[in-house]
């Protein structure tokens, strides 16, 4: 009988593929496992590399080898490539259990699995050459087939052999996972997927050896973009960000590739163009859903890092925050201790001094009287700066006592002008107080305490005028509040460094200039106690070289 | 040896036993024409043949 056959271009393209489902079939599913070697190159922790790869180049090359035998008319050709697919066969159900392990138990396998499953090989291995694979060629009825030999049942002992363990694996881990839902539902639909895609590619091609009509056998690969869907799916509801952009990349390749692949099977150029319009119009609405997706992903990515970052910047300052709290504590502790044993020794000299200058212990030399007045006025600032400094530790431990009575703040106020009207009239100042005659300024507050606010912002004025006048002044406003302002007109301030100047520490820009010696505390202890009466202190200036006045305001009774 | 190695090595012998195996096959088939072609569908031997010849060596 004389045959007839078409002589194969590239090997694979030939009118002896009479149906068009075998290029459909065949070129799917190797464009789809293309992509998936593609992506198994990029940087992809949740997917277990090395089984995938091997999964996809096993079964492009199987694919590829059924093609020849499929477009081929040359004996050596079909008897070579069909040995080849039988080599290459049990790979792939290798692969897809080496998937398996890897996906469930996160495992490779181990040096023992691998030469066990290597020695199941071997007998494919030595089958292949010594004929027992493809035994002869069959040109009966001119069919083109090689008779396949006990190598192709062997080699489908295997592959039920290690779909046998994929489902055995899956039950046991499916029992092992217990309660945990989510776990079983990705087990599921990872070995589900797997054994989807080998049972139909063993059972198409099993039915085709035995029925011997081998057109069954592309109805296996139909589970090969089910298996790629089924995989994306998986990855973009189990697996991390960076994963589920590529599966999704590889969902839309595998949507792209379909219609694209209906153009091998359709027989009528309308069908052509509907299929070229539909992917008109998917591939630039796939492009937007990737890069869109993409971009969206990425962005959460990046705020979950950065909230990530926040936490722990949070935390740190937290710990931080303890730390300078205790700091400060000790400072204050340290302050407190050192200052009080400052007290004593500085009392005995400023006392000690004063008696001297006012001839307690006989008439001073005149050139020693100047010297030791000028040790009794240091020692008198030192003194002051030392209560400040007790102040304010009280304050920040919390120690501050208030002796709380009902006295009139007007007549303290006049106190205290008397009190420093010599330390003016040295600097040739004028210092003034006004108040209503007759009228009492009541209030129920701590009168030392009071009374060394207004001496601290008096001396204050007194230290930073150079010339000119200074006038205190006690007045009630609308609301019951009695205010003490004392209004200078020294060096005034900048806008700017109002708000600073009740800090600790702070001192005016300008302050230097006036020679002063001066700690910056007076104001802040000052602010600190009128606060603890509910009162308040501010200070007002028209800017520098302008004055200042500053308020002190407290409850009247 | 380290594990990278050892594992490397079985990599080399499945690819190199791979090879010879596809090796052989092709000379098989295109240099020696090892192979019958069967044009009558008697000929066709049974693919488990390789089992009833065992059987009968043991039925001897």
């Amino acid at each position: 009988m004389q045959c007839t056959w078409d002589t194969a271009k590239f090997l694979i393209f030939s009118g002896n593929v009479n149906a068009p489902l075998i290029y459909y079939s065949h070129f799917t599913s190797i464009a789809i496992f293309i992509a998936l070697l593609l992506l198994t190159f990029l940087n992809l922790k949740p997917w277990p590399k090395n089984a995938l790869r091997l999964l996809a180049v096993s079964y492009i090359t199987w694919l590829f080898c059924d093609l020849v035998l499929w477009a081929n008319e040359r004996p050596d050709n079909i008897m070579f490539f069909w040995t080849i697919i039988n080599l290459v066969e049990p790979l792939i159900f290798i692969a897809a259990y080496s998937h398996f392990v890897s996906f469930t138990e996160k495992r490779s396998l181990n040096r023992k699995e691998k030469w066990l499953i290597f020695a199941l090989l071997i007998p494919t291995l030595i089958m292949a050459p010594a004929g027992l694979s493809a035994v002869g060629f069959d040109l009966t009825n001119c069919d083109r087939n090689a008779v396949e030999g006990i190598a192709a049942y062997y080699n489908y002992f295997l592959e039920a052999l290690f779909m046998a363990m994929i489902l055995l694996g899956s039950v046991k881990r499916f029992w092992q996972l217990g309660k945990e839902k989510k776990q079983r539902m990705r087990l599921v639909l990872a070995s589900g997927s797997l054994l989807l895609l080998l049972t139909s590619f063993l059972t198409a091609n099993f039915l085709g050896t035995y029925l011997d009509d081998y057109s069954i056998s592309q109805f296996g690969h139909i589970a090969v973009p089910v298996f790629a869907l089924f995989l994306a799916y998986i990855t973009i509801k189990y697996e991390t960000l960076e994963a589920r952009i590529l599966s999704i990349d590889l969902g839309t390749a595998a949507l792209v590739i379909l219609v694209f692949s209906l153009l091998f099977i359709a027989n009528q150029s309308a069908h052509n163009y509907v299929i070229i319009l539909t992917l008109a119009l998917l591939v630039p609405l796939s492009y937007t859903l990737v890069t869109g997706i993409r971009k969206e992903v990425r962005s959460r990515k990046k705020i979950e890092e950065l909230a990530g970052k926040l936490e722990k910047s949070n935390e740190d300052l937290a710990s931080a925050n303890v730390r300078l709290t205790e700091l400060d504590r000790q400072k204050s502790e340290f302050v407190s201790l050192a200052s009080h044993q400052l007290r004593s020794p500085l009392t005995a000299i400023r006392g000690y001094a004063s008696m001297m200058v006012e001839g307690e212990y006989g008439t001073l030399d005149e050139t020693l009287k100047e010297p030791v007045q000028k040790i009794a006025d240091s020692v008198k600032s030192m003194v002051l700066m030392v209560e400040d400094f007790l102040s304010i530790s009280r304050i920040e431990q919390g120690k501050m006592k208030f002796d709380f009575t009902d006295f009139d703040l007007k007549k303290l106020a006049e106190e205290v002008v008397y009190e420093l009207k010599p330390n003016a009239d040295k600097k040739q100042l004028t210092l003034t107080f006004s108040a209503e005659p007759g009228k009492k300024y009541l209030v129920s507050a701590d009168q030392t305490k009071i009374k060394q606010t207004i001496l601290n912002f008096l001396d204050n004025s007194i230290k930073y005028t150079p010339k000119g006048s200074i006038a205190v002044s006690v007045k009630k406003n609308a609301y019951d509040k009695i205010i003490i302002s004392i209004a200078d007109t020294g060096i005034g301030m900048s806008a700017e460094t109002i708000p600073k100047l009740f800090q600790k520490f702070a001192r005016a820009n300008d302050a230097n200039k006036t020679n002063v010696i001066g700690t910056g505390l007076g104001l802040y202890v000052a602010k600190q106690m009128v606060e603890a009466h509910k009162g308040r202190v501010w200070a007002e200036s028209p800017g520098v070289g302008k004055g200042s006045t500053f308020f002190i305001e407290l409850q009247g009774k | 040896m380290q594990e990278k190695n050892k594992d490397k090595l079985f990599w080399k012998v499945v690819i190199v036993s791979y090879f010879l195996s596809a090796f052989f096959s092709y000379i098989r088939v295109y240099i020696r024409h090892d192979y019958p072609v069967y044009t009558k569908e008697e000929d066709i031997p049974d693919a488990l043949i390789i089992f009833e010849k065992i059987g009968s060596f043991f039925q001897k």
